[in-house]
């Protein structure tokens, strides 16, 4: 992460927040002497010269009142987050919103959908504010539910942790990334993935070689197929 | 005969394990296993549900899944059942991989057009476009006025038993036609163009499908078509235009599809396929456009969940993602019950009786098999395919390059059954003809002149060799002569040079076009070759266009030697046409090696002799001592040559490749992203060489 990159991030920590104005980097000391801006400075040269500073923890979007920072992490989160710290309507929400109007009605329109907000309503019938769906079982209850029912060895909750860690919430993880990161003898994490498939709590996937270098191949799994497995599902059952 | 024997003998006949894919989701040869992936068919059922109740909702999904577990399985599970819900109906769109990203629209607008004329149903002759005008129609009747009591009687009754009927037992009331055209026209005139119904209410000639079919695919029209269907010609010259009435007209089928609400599923499979950032970003756009602007239609996503996570994802823009993520599925594995009915499954419709035990097999056996593990379709049936064959005397395995020439004839059966659905495509020729000049140790460039030339080939091997390739479908005569002007000022720069123009006899010059047949002969006496592909010469085309794009997802299995199946790999394919392409039935081809002094190769005997020579045993010797004790038993060529050099073996990168692919019997080939990797099977793990 970049010295800029570090100080927005704890900006938006300390602030709770996700995004900011890009005209108000302005009035951060640190962040206007690092970047070298002016009072008379306008959105694109300020783009300009944070850009250069951005690698993974942000990125510059487009909103209600121009150009904003914004934390790197997807548009559905950015609402979620910003719906739970302050329920609010769409088109109070839609204001402060760094992702375009027409972007964000149709995300929002499709997590009501998808049961990942609700409306409230007033008494005459008026919808009022957006909310979180407490009701909706999140991925990770569904999945925690399903570690009590393998045998809770520690190795199994390392080797999970690793699966969410590795994969950042998304399936068909990438076995030489799990290997890394636990860094376990060989023979201990083919023997912890052998365990798991057998009782079908995951399943191995052979996907294409040719995508991977010879150090990823090697840090693969071979079945006892002599199959090259490159990724595994965790199941959700 | 008992039973048992009798069973046998079927089994001699049509063993029902040896295909494992299902390279056209359009096919329903073997009966459909609903518990298999059942979770996913019903949440993606539930999507189309929702989409059909709340049309303006933006919907897209995604199934993820990795090769041989069932996605396009479920596409065809997923068109099996279109008409089988109580409450809902439903139409399917299977979009091959687009090649020419620069007409994202036109290529999404031909697709769809093409699965719109797919039969309702296998074998019989009203298409889905039919199904879906004969819903528009049957809104109107059914609140008409008839002045003849006996017609009404006879059009409520048509509309009651099955109202696609009409086109065929009403074509003759020319009044009645006209009306509904009228009422149709006015109805809607506002949500879509008046001359979509009046195109669409001719489709009850059959003599005019040609010309519908063409003027919906936004294609140029000469006048002879136009005034067959009473509209003005149409010629559109910037490749901007075509896309934006091509926008058009997608949203115009949308409207009609949204009205009778029939939700159109837009699938889109094989995207290995997409090789090139430009394809990634076209099929981004299709997908935003479906999503945002035809909101009838619904774009679903098959991937496999590595490439999508790793590579195809991070390409995307984050609104195309999203978009597609907000509903994503994963296909899973069958468990040992899951296995064991779809070997039952497959075996009933090979006996035509369930009553079977799993004869000739053992239940324990498959059970024990299959039990350890989530094991996909394709493996269990490969597994089967492997007990059978060790149990009931089968011919011997052809080699593999035989295989892939089976499969090829199979594609081009196929495509040749159902010809008049190939319309002439740009693109798919061109993959086939690239593919010609590729294996023939031509350098291809795709980027070469402006868009009516499809690209120039060049080798400086033997001999300087260059040229062009013009592949023209164009049915006007400003296009065409565009074309072969290319054509004729490519030759005037280089006199030397090649230029070929290539035309589908389905879109003959005619005669009438002086000026453009006048420009033809120029073409010609300057030195430039037309090569007009004849039914069976485009059919070539396009199976070996779509046996790419199958053997590039995984889809075609070879048998081997050691009572296994396995994928085909590329290599393996392209080996197949180097051999082969310059045989029957590939006349087009040889016509091209004509033209171009290309002297077929010597064929190196394809058996493999089995006794190495010393050198090479010694070679192969060491090249297992090697791997061995390497993790995974794998290693680069790199590192197998350092070490044969280190125990004084000399050979080289090409010497050695050829020996382990003569050899495959004991050693995997991958290439990694970096190198080129060397893998010893399982069979050979622990034995001598």
């Amino acid at each position: 992460m970049t010295n800029v990159e570090q100080l927005i991030i704890k900006l938006f920590d300390d602030q709770g927040n996700d995004y900011l104005i890009l005209k108000k980097l302005k009035k951060q000391p640190q962040i206007r002497k690092l970047l070298q801006l002016t009072n008379k400075m306008e959105n694109p040269e300020i783009k300009k010269k944070l850009l250069p500073h951005v690698e993974k923890e942000l990125r510059v979007t487009n909103g209600y009142k121009g150009l904003y920072v914004t934390r790197n992490i997807s548009d559905n989160d950015l609402i979620i987050n910003s719906i739970r710290k302050n329920p609010r309507s769409l088109g109070v929400l839609k204001q402060y919103f760094p992702v375009q109007t027409k972007i964000l009605k149709k995300l929002v329109a499709q997590m009501i959908m998808a049961g990942q907000l609700c409306m409230e309503f007033s008494e005459n019938s008026d919808a009022i504010n957006l909310s979180i769906n407490e009701n909706k079982p999140e991925k990770h209850e569904i999945i925690s539910q399903n570690e009590t029912d393998i045998q809770p060895t520690n190795d199994r909750q390392q080797m999970k942790e690793a699966y969410d860690h590795v994969g950042g919430g998304r399936s068909f993880v990438r076995i030489h990334a799990m290997r890394d990161y636990l860094n376990w003898p060989r023979e201990r994490f083919d023997k912890t993935l052998e365990q798991l498939t057998s009782e079908l709590a995951i399943q191995l996937h052979f996907g294409d070689p040719s995508v991977l270098t010879q150090k990823q191949l090697e840090d693969s799994y071979m079945d006892d197929e002599g199959q090259v497995c490159i990724t595994i599902t965790w199941r959700n059952v | 005969m008992n039973k048992d024997a009798r069973f046998s003998e079927i089994l001699q006949q049509r063993q029902p394990f040896v295909s494992s894919s299902v390279s056209d989701p359009k096919d329903h040869i073997f009966p459909d296993v609903p518990s298999i992936n059942e979770k996913v068919y019903h949440s993606v059922i539930d999507l189309i549900r929702m989409k059909s109740q709340n049309p303006s909702v933006p919907i897209a999904a995604l199934v993820l899944g990795e090769a041989g577990y069932g996605k396009t399985h479920l596409i065809n599970r997923l068109i099996r059942n279109a008409d089988s819900h109580n409450d809902l109906t439903y139409r399917v769109a299977y979009i091959q991989p687009i090649e020419d990203p620069d007409q994202t629209y036109s290529y999404l607008l031909r697709e769809i057009v093409s699965n719109l004329f797919n039969p309702i149903k296998n074998n019989h002759p009203p298409t889905i476009m039919h199904g879906i005008l004969a819903e528009l129609i049957k809104m109107v009747l059914i609140k008409a006025k008839f002045s003849e009591p006996a017609l009404k009687n006879k059009v409520h009754t048509i509309l009651q038993r099955n109202p696609v009927d009409i086109f065929y037992e009403l074509d003759s009331n020319m009044s009645l036609w006209l009306n509904v055209e009228k009422k149709l026209k006015k109805t809607y005139s506002n949500i879509c163009p008046p001359i979509v119904f009046q195109v669409l209410m001719q489709l009850r000639f059959n003599d005019r499908r040609f010309a519908i079919i063409e003027w919906l695919k936004c294609n140029t029209m000469d006048a002879d078509m136009a005034k067959m269907l009473r509209i003005k010609p149409n010629h559109l010259s910037s490749n901007s235009a075509k896309e934006q009435a091509s926008r058009d007209m997608i949203k115009a089928l949308s409207t009609l599809i949204g009205i009778c609400n029939h939700p159109l599923l837009v699938c889109f499979d094989r995207l290995e396929n997409l090789d090139s950032q430009e394809k990634v970003q076209s099929f981004g756009r299709m997908i935003e456009f479906l999503v945002d602007d035809a909101r009838a239609m619904m774009p679903i996503a098959f991937c496999r969940g590595d490439l999508w996570n790793n590579i195809l994802k991070i390409k995307f823009n984050r609104h195309v993602s999203e978009r597609l993520e907000s509903n994503t599925f994963e296909v899973e594995g069958c468990n040992v019950d899951q296995a064991l009915e779809l070997i039952a499954s497959r075996l009933t419709w090979a006996y035509g009786d369930a009553n079977h035990n799993f004869y000739p097999l053992d239940r324990n056996t498959l059970e024990q098999l299959f039990s350890n593990r989530l094991n996909n379709t394709r493996y269990i049936i490969q597994k089967v395919n492997q007990l059978l064959r060790n149990i009931i005397i089968e011919p011997k395995i052809k080699p593999v390059i035989e295989q892939l020439k089976s499969n090829f004839r199979a594609h081009f059966q196929k495509v040749l059954d159902e010809f008049d659905r190939h319309a002439p495509e740009r693109s798919r020729f061109g993959r086939a003809l690239r593919l010609f000049f590729e294996i023939k140790d031509f350098s291809v460039d795709i980027q070469f002149g402006d868009k009516y030339i499809d690209f120039g080939f060049s080798q400086d091997i033997q001999t300087a060799k260059k040229g062009i390739v013009i592949i023209d479908v164009e049915n006007h005569h400003r296009a065409v002569g565009a074309s072969i002007k290319r054509g004729i000022n490519f030759l005037d720069k280089n006199p030397q040079a090649c230029a070929l123009y290539f035309r589908d006899e389905r879109c003959l010059l005619p005669s009438r076009w002086k000026s453009t047949n006048a420009a033809l002969a120029q073409f010609k006496n300057q030195g430039g070759h037309v090569l007009i592909l004849d039914r069976n010469e485009a059919a070539q085309c396009f199976a070996i266009t779509l046996m790419n794009y199958a053997i590039k997802e995984g889809d075609v299995s070879v048998e081997t030697q050691d009572t296994d199946m396995r994928k085909a790999s590329i290599e393996e394919f392209l080996h197949f046409l180097h051999e082969n392409i310059l045989n029957e039935p590939f006349t087009l081809f040889k016509k091209m090696a004509d033209i171009l002094n290309l002297r077929k190769k010597i064929v190196i005997n394809g058996t493999v002799d089995p006794t190495p020579k010393p050198k090479n045993q010694a070679i192969l010797n060491k090249t297992i001592e090697c791997l061995r004790p390497q993790p995974m038993m794998m290693a680069s060529t790199e590192n197998i040559l350092a070490y044969l050099s280190a125990n004084d073996i000399q050979t080289n990168i090409d010497d050695l490749m050829r020996l382990i692919k003569r050899f495959n019997d004991r050693f995997v080939i991958h290439r990694s992203k970096t190198e080129t990797i060397i893998m010893i099977k399982k069979e050979w793990m622990n034995a001598q060489p």
